[in-house]
């Protein structure tokens, strides 16, 4: 016998459950992105604005917690961008880094050098404690390369880490 | 090391709320918002609590025959006049199946009809007991009151539909809990119509509205989780006549998808 699935668009109540359990987490990985933590809560609303909006054309392709990663990180990805430009204009403000060498020792100075990628799957392990699977499902990537873009990751802090002075 | 960098801000106050408000594009104080009706004007939508913002938030009106032809008075402006409840009377009374706006499945409630100082008439919703009390104004908030008016229409001098119009239907729409989406159903025959019974076909068969004095009032099965329902099936209100023959034929999925709640959008 065939069982037809049914896909229901997401749940007002979940999301808003989502919403309460996790806000913090979404708060953190989002003030990863962005470097700032009261841009980060705007992160935050404003992709919860929009997945409330497009809850309806939800129709489990994923998981709802996939989903609602995907969106956080890309609404922190395109603030991220928004302010860059805005950065790139203004030249009092100075890069983290010259000529591949760390001027800012901290370790944000050091994320900072890494590749989008690497940064996400990061901020996704350490910051929202999410799984290899859950990872993969919010950067729409493999669970593989989850843990191969880790490894990349831990190996260029450590070698940053080596190379920066004490 | 990296767990340092940015802290777990366990402290940082979540508001869903406010989220829930600018995805439906609502004022930022929320409560006993009144978006405007074709029919005259919403006039409250009361609360006991804040829990209770999200169903008064979205409320949608649908005026297939339209009052304007009969001479309605409109209301116009942000604060429209309290209104007289003194002579209230029942039209109609339906108990609620599932929870709509402030009231809970189980609850009766019934169509007022408002007789005003000036000659117009309201017609609102509010439980069939007791008879509601004289507001304030509409769009305040008083928690002791015991049967708050809901949603509903002033300014048609004789209440009911336009002569002429076989039917006036208005459609509510809620959200109760979060959870679903509740359509309540309202209207009235003209004084003409040889409308006996009322009742809304859909694929799953038959609900009959309550019907009393030429109004009636009933619900839709509630949504799963969204507006879904002009996607998932026909609706039809048919009037029927004494012998049982359908005189009269209303298709809701337009009604349906002009009172969505919410703007469908991708992120």
């Amino acid at each position: 016998m065939k069982v037809r699935m049914t896909k229901e668009p997401v749940a007002l109540a979940a999301l808003s459950d989502i919403y309460e359990s996790r806000y913090a987490r979404f708060l953190r990985v989002a003030e990863a992105i962005v470097g700032d933590a009261e841009v980060a809560r705007d992160v935050v609303q404003e992709a919860f604005v929009r997945l409330i909006r497009s809850r309806l054309q939800f129709r489990g392709e994923g998981s709802v917690d996939g989903w609602v990663w995907r969106t956080v990180v890309n609404t922190a990805r395109n603030a991220r961008r928004d302010a860059s430009k805005h950065r790139a204009e203004d030249p009092s403000v100075e890069p983290t880094a010259t000529n591949g060498h760390v001027v800012d020792a901290g370790v944000r100075a050091l994320l900072a050098t890494l590749p989008e990628r690497q940064r996400l799957v990061l901020f996704l392990r350490y910051y929202a404690d999410l799984d290899y699977r859950a990872i993969a499902e919010a950067l729409e990537i493999r669970p593989g390369t989850v843990g191969a873009t880790l490894n990349q990751a831990h190996s260029a802090m450590k070698r940053v880490l080596k190379e920066v002075p004490q | 090391m990296l767990e340092r960098q940015v802290p777990l801000r366990l402290d940082a106050e979540a508001d869903w709320a406010g989220a829930l408000r600018k995805a439906e594009g609502a004022p930022e104080s929320g409560r006993n918002h009144r978006p405007p009706g074709r029919l005259g004007e919403w006039v409250a939508v009361r609360m006991r609590s804040r829990r209770l913002l999200v169903p008064a938030l979205v409320v949608a009106v649908l005026v297939i025959a339209g009052a304007a032809a009969a001479g309605a008075r409109l209301w116009s402006g942000p604060s429209p006049p309290a209104i007289d409840t003194t002579q209230a009377t029942s039209l109609v009374e339906y108990t609620l199946t599932s929870d709509f706006s402030v009231w809970k499945a189980g609850d009766r409630i019934a169509l007022w009809h408002l007789p005003q100082p000036d000659g117009s008439t309201c017609v609102l919703t509010a439980l069939a007991s007791p008879k509601p009390t004289a507001p304030a104004a509409p769009g305040t908030d008083d928690p002791n009151d015991p049967n708050p008016v809901g949603g509903g229409s002033c300014g048609n001098p004789g209440g009911q539909g336009p002569p002429g119009k076989p039917m006036t239907l208005q459609l509510e729409t809620g959200i109760d809990s979060g959870l679903y989406y509740n359509y309540l159903i309202s209207g009235s025959v003209s004084s003409g119509s040889d409308i006996a019974r009322l009742e809304i076909r859909s694929d799953a068969g038959s609900l009959p509205l309550a019907f009393s004095h030429g109004w009636f009032l009933g619900q839709l099965p509630p949504s799963s989780y969204e507006a879904s329902l002009p996607q998932r099936g026909q609706y039809v209100l048919v009037g029927y006549d004494s012998q049982g023959q359908a005189i009269e034929r209303r298709d809701l999925r337009q009604a349906l998808t002009s009172s969505a709640p919410f703007p469908s959008s991708a992120p």
